[in-house]
């Protein structure tokens, strides 16, 4: 896939007996890469066959995060790369996505959007979507998850 | 995602099929300038085959909206599937169009 690194993945079963995936890759700051990782992802959803609202919400906030991460946190410059970070089973999703960006304004108010904007509502649903969100390092790695709190938060991925 | 005009009487319909994202940003504004330059401004997007919207795809619509009411008209949303219409209501969408279900 143009773009994209080849992933690192783990598919193990944990204590509890609980399958899960945890995929690792990086991604030039390009469409075409964002495009291609989604679809991986998605892929990886579908095979441990979650539920579909899950799915669903997932793939739209990684996309959305994917985004923001190109066009603002890398300004489009495709010598950058995004580092994406995945662990997904029956019982929780969570996904890391980190840019080389500046970072996140932390200080924004994401629980409302400006209706008629036709811009600036990536993260709005991100927050309304994903059951947690938090943003990591100098506020250019964005932590989301769906389900149980994990133990993932705070890891930086390598491609 | 695929891009079908449909005109029947007054009604102009734009039918998408598939992902309505920002990979399709330059086709639909393509589709809707090109309609409101032969002079359709009330136009209905058909997502009753959309399997996926982004935040891309409400911008897409939003300017499109605001083109077509510029031009006397407006932009009528039809047939969202579950999951798009829980999108379109987060973003308030069906305030801000009129949405046949």
């Amino acid at each position: 896939m143009s773009g994209v690194s080849v992933p690192t993945v783990f598919g193990v079963k944990d204590l509890l007996g609980q399958s899960f995936v945890e995929i690792r890759f990086a991604i030039s700051s390009k469409e075409t890469a964002v495009a291609s990782a989604v679809a991986m992802v998605r892929r990886a959803m579908e095979m441990l066959a979650l539920d579909n609202d899950w799915v669903a919400r997932a793939e739209l906030c990684l996309q959305e995060a994917l985004l923001n991460a190109h066009f603002h946190g890398n300004e489009s410059d495709p010598r950058r790369t995004i580092r994406v970070g995945c662990v997904i089973s029956a019982e929780k999703i969570e996904l890391h996505v980190e840019d080389e960006g500046t970072g996140y304004p932390l200080n924004r108010d994401y629980s409302s959007v400006d209706t008629t904007n036709p811009r600036g509502r990536g993260l709005f649903l991100i927050h309304q979507l994903m059951d947690s969100v938090a943003i990591d390092g100098a506020g250019n790695h964005i932590v989301m998850s769906l389900g149980k709190e994990s133990n993932y938060g705070n890891q930086h991925y390598a491609g | 995602m695929e891009i079908n005009i449909m005109q029947a009487d007054n009604n102009t319909t734009i039918a998408l099929k598939g992902r309505f994202d920002f990979q399709t940003h330059q086709e639909f504004r393509r589709t809707v300038d090109g309609l409101l330059r032969s002079g359709k401004a009330t136009l209905t997007v058909d997502l009753s085959q959309v399997d996926f919207i982004d935040s891309s795809a409400l911008g897409l619509l939003l300017l499109a909206r605001e083109s077509c009411e510029k031009a006397g008209g407006g932009v009528i949303l039809n047939q969202p599937k579950d999951y798009v219409d829980k999108v379109l209501k987060l973003c308030h969408f069906d305030q801000l169009f009129q949405v046949q279900r």
